[in-house]
């Protein structure tokens, strides 16, 4: 038998001999022609010792892409290298001088290391051996550096990017300054592509340190301090995004006034934060924005002004766009920046756009208006899978006089929507309205997935009855499945923990 | 002792024997090496020449080894190389590099077959070059390039996939 075409072939067995043998005389070699289609394919049916052997030629961020390939492939390029992947967490004070005893003594490095982690538990580490570990690193050329400290000390220390590895390919650094010192002079890192800053107070000018990475393709800044080192006229200071970087988040930072992308080739862009000063401008004509987060920390404040230079904020035609996620405040900024005459007609074409989510954290009848307005602007034909995420605190029962919602709802563009999921569900009249317009459009919609504190139906003041009752007719057919908690297999793709209201 | 050339055959797995000189496969294969040095008490000075089964190697394969075991271990070829040459670029002048650039220039099949036997016969050289021509073929290209070359069947489901993306999303 061959090798490589395995007894399973069955059938093939009398006479794979004299095909074979004609194979060989054309000195093809390839074993497996003619044989049947196995389940499991040659590559990955290589012993894990052999596929490991194979990805040690790649580099770091082309080995973690295998693992995308298929379940068998999953974890194999973290175990390439023999210590390929250090982890180093300190709990006490002794710890550290142990730990730099024991790496230090290790003998002389490979070829590289993939990744090095350092885990401090409390600020206990010196500065002098923070570099020391960072230098233990650097010898051994990592590619990606996590430097973390699991709780805020009074101890400040500083991250000197310059002493980094010239290798590094990703960085990652929780609860640590990056310093404003050795920067004069400081060599490039051509090699990195992705930069993960979260609760960092970034000491150095932001222009001065994105200079120092010309390759840079990820930028995830979440509560960080930046100091913006430009700054124009009225004192506005600029973040500016470097032309390389095709991802970028930016959650909950300090610092700017203003966001610039100078890329064209922005692929992703989540922003959360304060929409009064965290004002940004995207490329969006033409782009090739594929996911696309908004949320604006608070309401806008409607002076035409502000308006106007929101507009820029939200999407307008980004045909590549598949998922896209917004909050009801930019849904409000959508609303007020169109013409205000009554005609809503379709303008945004976002053909591609497959998923959906809305943050409501207000779910008052004008948030409903403006989902409706954004929706009728909006032409996503290809639409499938929606999810609403209602705030967890506005399940008290509302008094007094309820509005009327004081727009129709759009009329079509929802027939390839197959899924539908609903958190925080309290069945207040404009949810309720929601749901029952989502029943009465969406002629592919399968499931409605409501995740509700109350799971009975009830019948608050406000609520009208046919909505009610077809309501209560999806949920005797199965088509609404109710439930007090959240089905963890259905997430939407921006499930990340930043969402929180 | 006349210095004749001593040669063995080595038989594969299905059935074709072909001669190789003792020398140069005993320095290249550790395997090979392993098992001469295993028969030679039986076989002590006699004539009869030794023929080696190598059952998990078929003939289309073994020919492609032993070519490049004479290319590159044959002593009359190769005079103290160093063995980590094969570390050199492509484009580097050494004299077999363009041999080995076209060596592994085969399709998927053949040369994943190449890696099994040179594991096997423990060879380094070659399972190096080899396992870096499979390397070659993942680098530059998207991950469905990836399975489509090598027919990998994508068994992830949605969420898993997701999550994969998501643990290391600056890598994608």
């Amino acid at each position: 038998m061959a090798i490589g075409n395995p007894d399973d072939g069955a059938g093939v067995g009398d006479d794979s001999g004299a095909k074979k043998q004609r194979v060989d005389e054309q000195g093809d070699g390839s074993e497996v022609v003619g044989a049947d289609p196995i389940s499991v394919d040659r590559i990955s049916a290589l012993p894990d010792d052999l596929r490991r052997r194979i990805l040690t030629h790649l580099v770091l961020k082309e080995a973690i892409r295998t693992g995308a390939l298929a379940r068998g492939w999953r974890d194999l390029w973290r175990s390439r290298w023999d210590r390929g992947s250090i982890e180093v967490c300190l709990y006490s004070r002794n710890d550290p001088q142990r730990e730099l005893g024991a790496l230090e003594q290790e003998p002389p490095p490979r070829l590289r290391m993939d990744r090095f982690s350092l885990v401090v538990e409390t600020s206990w580490l010196k500065s002098s051996e923070l570099k020391r570990f960072i230098r233990y690193a650097t010898d051994r050329r990592v590619e990606d550096l996590h430097v973390a400290m699991r709780k805020s000390g009074k101890n400040k220390l500083n991250f000197h990017l310059p002493l980094s590895s010239w290798t590094l390919v990703c960085l990652s650094l929780h609860r640590i300054s990056i310093s404003n010192m050795y920067y004069k002079g400081a060599r490039p890192f051509r090699a990195l592509e992705a930069i993960r800053l979260y609760s960092v107070s970034i000491k150095v000018g932001f222009t001065t340190m994105m200079e120092l990475c010309p390759s840079l393709v990820t930028l995830d800044l979440r509560d960080c301090n930046i100091h913006c080192d430009i700054r124009c006229d009225r004192g506005t200071r600029l973040l500016l995004v470097p032309r390389t970087v095709k991802n970028v988040t930016i959650v909950e930072c300090d610092g700017y006034s203003k966001i610039w992308m100078l890329t064209r080739n922005l692929r992703s862009f989540r922003y959360s934060g304060d929409v009064c000063h965290g004002l940004f401008y995207l490329p969006w004509e033409g782009s090739m924005l594929a996911d696309l987060y908004i949320q604006f920390a608070n309401q806008l404040v409607s002076n035409q002004h502000n308006i106007d230079s929101l507009e820029f904020s939200i999407p307008k035609n980004i045909p590549g766009l598949n998922v896209l996620t917004i909050c009801c405040n930019a849904l409000q900024v959508a609303s007020y920046s169109l013409p205000s005459n009554g005609v809503t007609l379709p303008s945004r074409n976002l053909h591609s756009l497959r998923e959906l989510q809305l943050l409501m954290s207000d779910m008052e009848a004008v948030n409903l208006a403006d989902l409706y307005v954004f929706l009728k602007s909006c032409r996503c034909p290809n639409l499938k899978r929606l999810f609403v995420q209602l705030s967890a605190f506005s399940n008290e029962p509302m008094e007094g006089p309820i509005d009327q919602v004081r727009e129709e709802p759009p009329q079509d563009g929802f027939d390839n929507l197959v899924m539908v999921k609903v958190m925080n569900f309290s069945w207040r009249p404009t949810e309720v309205q929601l749901v029952s317009f989502l029943l009465r459009k969406a002629s592919s919609l399968c499931k409605i997935l409501i995740v509700s504190p109350n799971n009975t139906p009830l019948d608050l003041p406000g609520v009208q009855e046919a909505d009610l009752l077809l309501l209560k007719e999806a949920l005797a057919n199965g088509k609404i499945v109710l439930s007090e908690f959240d089905d963890a297999t259905i997430q939407p793709y921006h499930s990340e923990a930043f969402i929180k209201f | 002792m006349a210095s004749e050339k001593k040669v063995v055959f080595l038989r594969s797995s299905d059935g074709e024997a072909f001669e190789v000189s003792e020398e140069v496969i005993s320095a290249a294969s550790v395997t090979i090496k392993g098992m001469i040095d295993e028969e030679s008490p039986s076989r002590a000075d006699t004539a009869a020449t030794t023929t080696l089964a190598i059952p998990n190697v078929t003939a289309a394969t073994l020919s492609r080894v032993l070519h490049y075991v004479n290319k590159h271990f044959d002593a009359a070829a190769v005079v103290g190389r160093p063995d980590d040459y094969i570390f050199c670029a492509p484009g580097d002048e050494h004299p077999l590099a363009r041999f080995d650039d076209d060596f592994v220039d085969v399709d998927n099949d053949t040369l994943i077959d190449l890696v099994h036997a040179a594991e096997y016969l423990h060879i380094k050289k070659l399972f190096d070059l080899t396992c870096k021509a499979v390397a070659d073929k993942l680098k530059g290209r998207t991950i469905d390039q990836i399975r489509e070359t090598f027919g990998i069947v994508n068994d992830y489901t949605v969420e898993e996939e997701v999550e994969v993306y998501r643990e290391n999303s600056w890598a994608f």
